[in-house]
């Protein structure tokens, strides 16, 4: 075998293990979506759990066709703002020869696999937050929204090679903290404000209720998949070595081709799980904010996952375990009832994450010339950005949803439970809501 | 904004994580240490006291 055939059977050989490994990747990652299944229906009272469990599942149905029909061209096109590049594009028009079974192209697939269950988590990150008032169609538009249109730019603007966030300000968001966790936490916050608290939540005096879910055992086991599914969703956030495709003929490299490691990503991904959920345990002693303390420590050191000493990821992720809970509490005083906690969770923790790498990660080598090094401005404009295009859209289009009168179930809706509506029974027992 | 990089050049680097080769590192492994001692007393009190609540101690 000469070396030019040696060369091209290796790379080829690399291609199919490519597609293997984002193939898996893009399974575990459905993990994520069957541990917030199980949170929310844990979350929610007996007379609810089936109208949230079937709004989830829902929109992780929307979010594949519409992630087609536009969600992955956005990604691809929109990397200068709100002007299309239609050349970038063209790979996701969805009528396109990549869009579909090709001999010639055995990434486009996979690749548009992950990028639709990083989609299908987005939705899922809001849909916790509104369960037991939303009504299931503006639900569904609202996640076909945040996971096929603002998601994707976020993602085009700062977790793409070319987004000019990362060619302006060095951006750097490997986890994506704020690509995927702000944008979702915000969009959520922007929707609460509108939907409006569940009926009970609060006292006419303005004091606030917990309305306790009617199965924690259930939610902290959803929670526990959720943190296997991190493990597909962030080694996904890699790009394989050794193809025409790579970064790097021999090397892991992250979104924007600065090498890594698949070991960096366990390292510090790990110890971000376990600081998140001490800190939220020392904080709390809350069995349901410890394990939601696993997410806060991974959305915390997420944005730099690929470059943290794994002790400070540790303690990245600790903080962001005493972030969550203090940040839920006060959104609680303000009167935004999220039944989950996911703006804290994701948004919060998400803005922390940013901030963090712009705090301790000084110095490092810009991922190639004419791109900026990583500054603690670059990161804090970042997360302006993330913040706006996150919370903006969420709370326009759900503001005329409220004026329009079909955002919010009526009182009487949610006082015989959301299950009316979707014509079924969680637990035919006869276990009925206490409240 | 603190700098952490051990590298100034991707190129043949190896360790390239936040003060690796500094006593950058040891000090974040000692942070994370106390850190976990944290949740350990946290517990104790809350456990000796819910003790003494059931015990009348």
């Amino acid at each position: 075998m000469s070396p030019e055939e040696l060369y091209a059977a290796t790379t080829r050989a690399n291609m199919l293990n490519l597609e293997v490994y984002y193939y898996w990747a893009t399974a575990i990652m459905i993990l994520i979506h069957a541990g917030f299944l199980m949170y929310e229906m844990g979350a929610s009272r007996v007379k609810h759990v089936l109208a949230s469990g079937t709004k989830n599942i829902l929109a992780f149905a929307f979010m594949i066709p519409t992630f087609f029909m536009f969600g992955w061209w956005i990604y691809l096109a929109m990397t200068n703002g709100f002007i299309p590049d239609w050349e970038a594009g063209a790979g996701g028009v969805p009528w396109g020869d990549a869009m579909g079974p090709n001999l010639a192209d055995n990434a486009t697939g996979v690749f548009w696999g992950a990028f639709t269950l990083f989609a299908c988590t987005t939705a899922s990150i809001m849909s916790g937050s509104v369960i037991e008032r939303i009504r299931m169609a503006s639900f569904i538009v609202l996640a076909v929204l945040l996971g096929s249109v603002v998601w994707n730019l976020s993602a085009s603007w700062g977790w793409h090679y070319a987004g000019w966030m990362v060619t302006s300000w060095g951006y750097h968001d490997m986890g994506a903290s704020g690509v995927v966790h702000m944008i979702s936490g915000f969009f959520a916050l922007g929707v609460l404000i509108n939907l409006g608290p569940r009926v009970g939540k609060y006292n006419p005096d303005g004091s606030a209720n917990h309305i306790r879910g009617h199965s924690l055992p259930m939610t902290a086991t959803g929670l526990m998949l959720i943190v296997v599914g991190f493990f597909g969703f962030l080694g996904a956030c890699l790009i394989f070595p050794g193809t025409e495709l790579s970064w790097s003929a021999t090397q892991w490299a992250n979104i924007y081709g600065q090498p890594t490691t698949l070991s960096a990503i366990c390292f510090n991904t790990l110890m971000a799980v376990a600081g998140g959920i001490i800190g939220c345990y020392a904080m709390t002693r809350d069995p349901f904010w410890m394990m939601s303390g696993a997410l806060c420590g991974v959305i915390s050191a997420a944005a730099g996952l690929d470059l943290w000493y794994p002790g400070l990821s540790f303690c990245v992720a600790f903080a962001g375990g005493i972030i969550g809970p203090l940040s839920a509490r006060i959104l609680e005083r303000m009167g935004i009832d999220d039944a989950v906690g996911a703006v804290s969770v994701h948004g919060t923790c998400g803005i922390w994450g940013l901030l963090a790498v712009g705090i301790f990660m000084g110095g490092y080598p810009p991922p190639g010339e004419g791109i900026p090094a990583i500054t603690f401005m670059g990161q804090f404009k970042g997360m302006i950005v993330m913040f706006l295009l996150g919370f903006i859209p969420g709370y326009v289009v759900s503001w005329v949803f409220n004026k329009l009168g079909v955002l919010r179930a009526s009182e009487p809706v949610q006082e015989a439970g959301m299950d009316k509506e979707v014509n079924a029974v969680a637990y035919p027992e006869e276990i009925k809501s206490i409240h | 904004m603190i700098n952490s990089s051990p590298v100034e050049a991707w190129e043949g680097a190896a360790a390239i994580f936040t003060f690796a080769g500094t006593g950058g590192a040891s000090f974040w492994f000692w942070i994370m240490c106390l850190l976990c001692l944290v949740p350990l007393y946290v517990s104790l009190r809350a456990e000796n006291a819910v003790e003494k609540e059931h015990n009348g101690k």
